[in-house]
């Protein structure tokens, strides 16, 4: 439980970063190419996957991560699906995030460190993900049965 | 379960990774209108030397905002300012993007030595694909000077002359004395101006900086 609302939080924190970054797509100021910083990397024309931001991409990630979080807090029977949803989620958005930011280093040359903040960020969630998605696969839930200890699943 | 939702990731993921994958910039090179016979151009610069506005734009030829604005912007600026003789237009190499920017801005400085920089500007600007996946190899570029009809000797020999590049190099370097610190870096008369994307905004400041 600990860790579901700490994958809550940090999924919100997730989506203040999606958000801001697909303020800077859209706003008008993105219209430059800078040095280091977001700008590049947002005008290129990787930043898009046909009239969609990447950014709004990771906006939906984060919101589903969190509501699968707040779902599996809150509907103890959904728990399980829950948790592997928002690992599956989180799991798609990592490895996405892992080839974009070889991008920015390999192909555009140049580092948003909000979209690095952003991978970082998906890593650390699927880590706490994947201790979760353990926990409720492999050890029983405090909350259903306090006094078992046995697996539910090996 | 779990298995499931770790294959529906992959797919999800390499899905993903495909429709954003890096593409080869393909075999054809896209001609560029040329500018109208009546505009008068010396070097890197488009309009009369003397003319009351002077409008610079520091630029690099992979940054996908200077394509927006050599392909959308630059043809308004010059049927409504530079035909009439009411400004000039100058371009100054700002190549920061990487190695192929480097090697279109030399590019450009070669065909500016045989008096074709407006039409290379102009080609470059719209054959651009992605940041440097080769859209401006130095056969790509080679290729681009063949087909305005340069002197594909002395444009490769130029390209290959480290002088080239140095004076690539001394162009971004005087750019960044100067504050240039991201692209399109538009002035008119000394001022820049951001919103360059807004014509409005654009032609508005053209016009106070001509009383």
């Amino acid at each position: 439980m600990k860790l579901m609302r700490v994958a809550t939080v940090l999924s919100g924190v997730g989506i203040l970063l999606a958000t801001y970054l697909t303020w800077v797509h859209f706003n008008s100021g993105s219209l430059v190419c800078g040095l280091g910083d977001c700008h590049t990397v947002q005008a290129s024309t990787y930043a898009t996957i046909g009239p969609l931001p990447v950014a709004v991409l990771g906006l939906g990630m984060y919101a589903m991560v969190c509501v699968a979080n707040l779902l599996a807090l809150t509907q103890p029977a959904r728990v399980i699906a829950s948790s592997v949803a928002a690992f599956g989620l989180l799991l798609a958005g990592t490895l996405y995030a892992v080839y974009l930011t070889w991008l920015e280093v390999a192909v555009i040359r140049a580092i948003c460190q909000w979209c690095v903040a952003s991978a970082l960020l998906s890593v650390v969630l699927l880590a706490v993900q994947s201790v979760i998605v353990w926990e409720v696969l492999l050890r029983p839930l405090p909350d259903a049965d306090e006094t078992s200890n046995a697996p539910l699943a090996s | 379960m779990l298995l499931g939702a770790v294959i529906a990731a992959l797919i999800v993921a390499g899905f993903l990774i495909y429709l954003n994958r890096p593409q080869s910039p393909g075999a054809d090179i896209v001609a560029a209108d040329p500018l109208p016979a009546t505009i008068q151009t010396a070097g890197m610069l488009m309009g009369p030397a003397d003319a009351p506005v002077k409008i610079v734009e520091w630029g690099d030829y992979q940054c996908p905002a200077c394509g927006i604005l050599a392909r959308s912007i630059e043809p308004q600026l010059v049927s409504e300012f530079i035909a009439p003789g009411k400004a000039s237009f100058e371009f100054r190499n700002f190549a920061f993007l990487g190695e192929e920017s480097q090697r279109a801005a030399a590019a450009a400085v070669c065909a500016d030595q045989q008096g074709a920089f407006w039409p290379i500007h102009d080609t470059l600007y719209a054959n651009q694909h992605g940041e440097n996946q080769g859209a401006f190899s130095d056969d790509r570029l080679r290729t681009v000077a063949s087909n305005l009809g340069l002197d594909e000797a002395a444009f490769a020999t130029c390209l290959d002359d480290p002088a080239t590049a140095e004076a690539v190099a001394a162009s971004t370097a005087a750019g960044r004395e100067q504050g240039v610190n991201a692209t399109p870096w538009l002035t008119v008369n000394g001022t820049r101006v951001e919103q360059w994307q807004d014509w409005a905004a654009l032609s508005a400041a053209i016009d106070a900086a001509a009383k």
